[in-house]
């Protein structure tokens, strides 16, 4: 093979170099960065679903009903029962998730989160179930999902009050965050019940705003 | 002058040839990999925005609901259509029944070299009397 030869296969290997830096370059160059797509569509998902909650009611998924817990004391009887049944068929998905809430009184006292009790309404548990069942036939398989619900802290100076409660629902392989989407909603109960069921918790009458803000946000996780 | 001596070494001749022929195939094939998943993200672009833009224009009744209607439904996908995009929409109830369907089988729908990208959005489909059935809608879109 003469000198000229070998220096053309010198080249043509150069080139060759040059063409896989290129494919390689190719390859892994992607057109659009598939994070941002996922998350687009998440955010329009979450946004949906938070706008289609708004006007969904309850009795499309069976209804919901609950009986208060007045009856501890062995008076059992089914007329007694039928008068203590609440039925919320009725109420939208966002005014029940907001009601959820509304079970979970938060206070702080200077900065330290003081424990209360809980009401013993039996709605909390069978609402809390209701509500997830919706929200896994919803959005489970596609992705994770972290819904919080909470109200703008209320400032009475020597005590923060706020109602906050959550549904989540994570794979194990739920690492990134993909969107957070935010609606307001105000409270679905008169002013008078609201300040009822705080004194009830509390033991002691709140000055209560007429309109609490409540904030829905939907977070979707990969 | 001195003369090229190409054709005096075919062994080297046959070996540039051959480079030169695999690495222009490895470049193309990168390239069509490459346009490939460009299609498949810009399909997946569009069918969200057809789908964004049905449920928040052509059949919204309010912000997250929509009238089951069928006719602006039609002028949106014969706009679309005349854009070269063909479109199948679906309304589901969360148990799989079909409320709604518009355009050609979504088997139809399909071709070999570019198939449909399909979205689906939570939605409230309108009942009458204040009541809301919580729905999806399902739209595949392809470019013919």
């Amino acid at each position: 093979m003469d000198e000229q030869g070998i220096g053309y296969i010198t080249d043509m290997l150069i080139f060759a170099l040059l063409i896989s830096f290129a494919s390689l370059l190719l390859v892994g160059a992607s057109p659009i960065d598939p994070k941002i797509e996922s998350t687009r569509y998440a955010a329009s998902f979450a946004q949906s679903t938070l706008l289609a909650f708004q006007h969904s009611t309850s009795d499309e998924f069976g209804g919901f009903e609950y009986h208060l817990d007045t009856l501890s004391s062995g008076l059992n009887t089914s007329v007694l029962k039928e008068s203590t049944k609440r039925a919320l068929h009725h109420k939208t998905l966002t005014q029940l998730l907001v009601e959820d809430a509304l079970f979970n009184l938060h206070i702080e006292a200077e900065g330290v989160e003081l424990k209360t009790l809980s009401p013993s309404w039996g709605m909390k548990s069978e609402l809390r179930e209701f509500l997830q069942g919706i929200l896994d036939k919803l959005i489970g398989g596609r992705f994770g999902y972290h819904l919080i619900v909470k109200s703008l802290p209320l400032d009475l100076g020597f005590v923060r009050i706020h109602f906050e409660s959550e549904i989540k629902n994570f794979d194990d392989g739920a690492q990134r965050k993909l969107c957070s989407e935010t609606i307001v909603a105000t409270l679905p109960i008169s002013h008078e019940e609201l300040t009822r069921r705080t004194q009830k918790m509390l033991g002691t009458a709140l000055e209560l705003e007429p309109d609490i803000a409540t904030e829905i946000t939907l977070e979707l996780w990969s | 002058m001195e003369q090229l001596s190409v054709g005096e070494d075919l062994f080297a001749t046959l070996a540039v040839v051959g480079l030169f022929i695999l690495f222009i195939a490895t470049l193309a094939h990168s390239y069509y990999l490459f346009t490939e998943r460009r299609n498949a993200y810009e399909s997946f672009d569009l069918t969200l925005d057809i789908a964004e833009y049905i449920k928040n224009h052509v059949l919204a009744d309010s912000p997250g609901s929509i009238d089951l209607t069928m006719n602006k439904l039609e002028n949106c996908s014969k706009l679309l259509v005349q854009e070269g995009i063909e479109l199948r929409v679906e309304v589901r109830t969360l148990g799989g029944d079909v409320l709604l369907a518009y355009g050609p089988e979504q088997n139809q729908l399909g071709g070999y070299l570019s198939p449909p990208c399909s979205v689906s959005l939570p939605l409230a489909v309108m009942r009458g009397q204040g009541s809301a059935q919580l729905c999806e809608l399902v739209v595949w879109a392809r470019r013919r």
